[in-house]
């Protein structure tokens, strides 16, 4: 008999970055006509695989056949050639230019040579709009006049112009509400049907459920396991993508909870997070949990006074504020240890010292006088609890490894000995050490009788850290797990943000 | 209702040019001395030819998303060049032939800075400005150079269509060519889609480096095209154009923002440029109606720039605020 051949098939890619292995020997097989599933925590290199496909990294190793020829994938044009499309997560469109533009870039139609068809731009644009269910929107309409779902169908529509034979599709949903995806969910089962292989990948267990036909999970850039949706659980998905438990990695850590640090009733921001209520005190560290677009930073942003909310009340230490700016709330000796460290977080260009005396100095300096030299001496225990590599005040913090960075904004605001501090993934692309490290002065400092609010999608960490974890699902509070009570392990931290399982 | 009203705002402020310019032509007929009449508009016109043809270049670069602040120096350049020509030769048609191009490779070098080396075009093209600059003022002391051959000027004075200086009929022959070609042709589209996301164009196989290279040489050409016109006109040319009054510069970031080009790159239109342009010559001009002094015009057009530059801030706010929202949640509210 002859071999089935597939519309995609990679076998044993592997994809390094000097000596980190991002994609380790991966193998996968997608028929036309099917939705093939790949899921995996932050950092299980996902998104790696995909850009492999996309020609953006060519020097990966292993082979990749579409429809059963092997092809060397080392540009966009060229998978684009191959029929590979690829929809980003962030959006990859031209905001003030039409939606009939969009669709058809790099493509545009001509008639008699350079003069733009209009015609034929126009009547294509409406048969992709149509595709993806959004023909009641004008081809001249504006992008930036579109609301985010329907944007993000425009770009389904822009991969589908270049007539893909595979489609892969990186969280298409994450920006879109349940009704949203759902429609997003028809349109690919009719694309499907027409014999398109889509490669979707999401962490979104539920929607993986229902969309796909097969599900390949992933860690730290191996292949776990590929079974057919029907023969597996969501919880067994799980148990495949964290691989281990918590509870070997987290020593006890007793905590004395003293009084209430930050209470919030309510609290609600339109579009973005509704009716969240919870309670932080000394002595207590309290976890999110919520997939990525679940609203978990813009919730941390309003505590701080970065962004507004619209309703509820927030009550620090017994008196209610309303931050209406974030010096307002270091002021109030609440500190925030940003998503981003390179952008929001830290002077890369200036050396170790300066950066981690500026929050201090700007917030809790008495005189108007810029004193360097009278803080050294905490800057240097700081940086030696903290291991900083290397242990050197001036070296210029650009320099550094990623993880040593991120001990330096976290010794930045532990110099201004937070009441409150707010950690938004501070241990995103750290290695293990660093890790460790930064766990263990954040402990030290919560149980000198602070408080703390941790919010990572590394479920371990808030699993591991956190003594109660708030769990967050599309804007909305699903409740709050007690460590000491309820079975609060990893799987079910991820069964819960996922939306399975009732309510608590 | 909310939704009917933000499109007519929207529908409003995408033509906002044409009404301002309805406006402040309707305001200065009725309240200014001696504004409205066949004289006078004949010299409006006439006025913004120069910012008129140079606009239709600097469009295209704000297109694109940069700002090219070499523009005046490349005016000079090009009309000091244009009289040595003459000077020389007296044969105009080679003057402004070899100004041109000498403006074309100034913007192609401006272009490449910015594209294959990397360089910030605010940096590139400052850099170049004050180079290009240096060398002008440097080759005739900073005296202004001029020439007794007033052909030109009797030509482009003259009026082959009624009230129609043939300057101002050059400049908006050049603008509806350039705004054809921007709007119908597939060449132009895509400079408009590089502007818009230079990631997503690239992707989509559109060659990004070469255009923005070419929008930086197109702006120099009509700049140079612009400034060796303006100084046969004259039949003289200043070392700095720019130290005079109001330096074209600020007159072209006005004039483009108020026609709806962004700063931040795929919006604008040569042709509500060009309306840009005709707006602020005829409020400078009744400013002078009015008796008050080019101080005051260079006070307006500073006030203008910053209202209309403020619009877009605040409608970008707007929309930023909501970027990132769940529809669903927004609707509960």
């Amino acid at each position: 008999m002859e071999k089935e051949t597939y519309a995609l098939e990679m076998k044993h890619i592997v994809k390094r970055f000097s000596s980190f292995l991002a994609v380790n020997d991966i193998s996968i097989q997608v028929q036309k006509g099917e939705v093939h599933a790949v899921c995996g925590e932050n950092g299980a290199g996902k998104s790696t695989l995909m850009k492999v496909l996309a020609g953006e990294y060519p020097d990966y190793e292993g082979q990749i056949f579409i429809n059963g020829e092997e092809i060397k994938i080392d540009s966009p044009t060229k998978a684009k050639k191959c029929g590979i499309a690829i929809i980003h997560q962030e959006l990859g469109l031209a905001r003030p230019i039409t939606v009939a533009e969009n669709i058809m870039s790099g493509a545009l139609p001509r008639k008699k040579g350079i003069f733009l068809d209009r015609k034929t731009l126009i009547e294509k644009s409406k048969v992709y709009l149509k595709m993806v269910g959004l023909d009641y929107i004008s081809p001249n309409a504006l992008v930036s006049s579109l609301s985010q779902h329907e944007a993000q169908l425009v770009e389904i529509a822009k991969a589908l112009s270049s007539n893909p034979g595979i489609l892969i599709m990186d969280e298409p949903t994450s920006s879109l509400s349940r009704d949203e995806a759902k429609r997003l969910f028809g349109i690919i089962r009719e694309l499907t049907a027409q014999g398109l292989a889509v490669l979707y990948i999401s962490h979104f267990l539920s929607e993986v459920f229902e969309i796909s036909d097969y599900i390949t999970t992933m860690r730290d850039g191996k292949h776990v396991d590929t079974v057919k949706k029907e023969d597996t659980t969501s919880e067994a998905v799980i148990r495949n993508m964290v691989g281990k438990d918590i509870r070997d990695f987290y020593a006890e850590r007793k905590a004395d909870v003293g009084e209430v640090v930050l209470q919030a009733k309510s609290l609600t921001r339109y579009g973005f997070f509704k009716n969240i209520s919870f309670e932080v005190h000394e002595g207590e560290i309290l976890g999110i949990c919520g997939l990525s677009g679940a609203g978990r930073s813009e919730l941390a942003r309003a505590l701080v006074g970065i962004d507004v909310w619209d309703e509820g009340e927030l009550f620090y230490q017994g008196e209610k504020i309303k931050n209406r700016s974030y010096s307002e709330a270091i002021r109030r000796n609440i500190a925030y240890l940003s998503e981003d460290r390179k952008l929001q977080g830290l002077m890369l260009n200036l050396p170790i010292g300066e950066n981690i005396v500026s929050a201090k100095t700007v917030s809790q300096s008495k005189t108007f006088w810029y004193k360097e030299k009278e803080e050294t001496g905490q800057v240097k225990k700081l940086m030696e609890e903290l291991q900083v590599n290397p242990p050197n005040t001036d070296k210029i913090t650009g320099q550094l490894s990623g993880g040593n960075q991120q001990k330096v904004l976290l010794a930045k605001w532990l110099m201004t000995n937070p009441k409150l501090l707010i950690l938004d993934e501070p241990t995103r692309g750290v290695d293990v050490g660093a890790k460790s490290m930064i766990h263990e002065a954040v402990k030290r400092h919560v149980n000198k009788g602070n408080a703390a609010i941790i919010i990572s999608s590394d479920l371990m960490e808030v699993g591991g850290l956190s003594d109660r974890v708030l769990i967050l699902y599309h804007g909305c509070q699903r409740g709050i797990i007690d460590k000491e009570q309820d079975n609060c392990s990893e799987v079910s931290l991820l069964m819960l943000a996922n939306g399975d399982g009732a309510g608590l | 209702m909310v939704k009917d009203r933000k499109k007519v705002w929207a529908a409003l402020n995408a033509r906002r040019i044409y009404w301002i310019f309805l406006l402040v032509f309707l305001i200065l007929s009725i309240f200014a001395p001696n504004f409205f009449n066949a004289y006078n508009i004949g010299v409006i016109l006439g006025t913004a030819m120069l910012n008129g043809i140079v606009v239709v270049g600097f469009t295209i670069v704000l297109i694109c998303g940069h700002l090219d602040l070499s523009t005046v120096a490349i005016i000079n350049l090009a009309g000091n060049l244009a009289i040595y020509v003459v000077e020389k030769t007296d044969n105009f048609v080679l003057a402004i032939l070899a100004a041109t191009v000498a403006g074309v490779l100034v913007g192609t070098v401006n272009g490449l800075l910015v594209t294959k080396a990397k360089i910030n075009s605010f940096i590139a093209t400052l850099g170049m400005s004050t180079l290009i600059q240096g060398l002008v003022s440097y080759s005739n002391n900073a005296a202004t150079r001029s020439i007794t051959n007033f052909a030109m000027t009797d030509f482009l004075d003259a009026k082959w269509i009624p009230l129609l200086p043939n300057r101002a009929l050059l400049a908006i022959i050049i603008v509806l060519v350039m705004e054809i070609f921007m709007n119908w042709t597939v060449i132009g589209k895509n400079f408009y889609l590089v502007g818009g996301n230079i990631e997503s164009a690239w992707y989509a196989g559109i060659k990004t480096d070469r255009y923005l290279t070419s929008a930086f040489s197109i702006n120099g050409g009509f700049a140079a095209l612009g400034g060796a016109v303006y100084a046969c006109y004259l039949a003289s040319a200043m070392a700095d154009i720019g130290a005079m009054g109001i330096s074209p510069l600020n007159m072209l970031i006005a004039a483009s923002v108020l026609g709806g080009a962004s700063l931040t790159g795929g919006k604008g239109s040569v042709l509500n440029s060009f309306f840009g342009v005709l707006t602020l010559t005829a409020l400078y001009n009744g400013l002078t109606c009015f008796r008050l002094g080019y101080e005051m015009q260079i006070f307006v057009n500073g006030l203008v720039l910053i209202v209309v530059v403020l619009m877009e801030a605040v409608s970008l706010y707007r929309k930023n605020k909501l970027l990132g929202s769940k529809s669903d949640l927004l609707k509960e509210k």
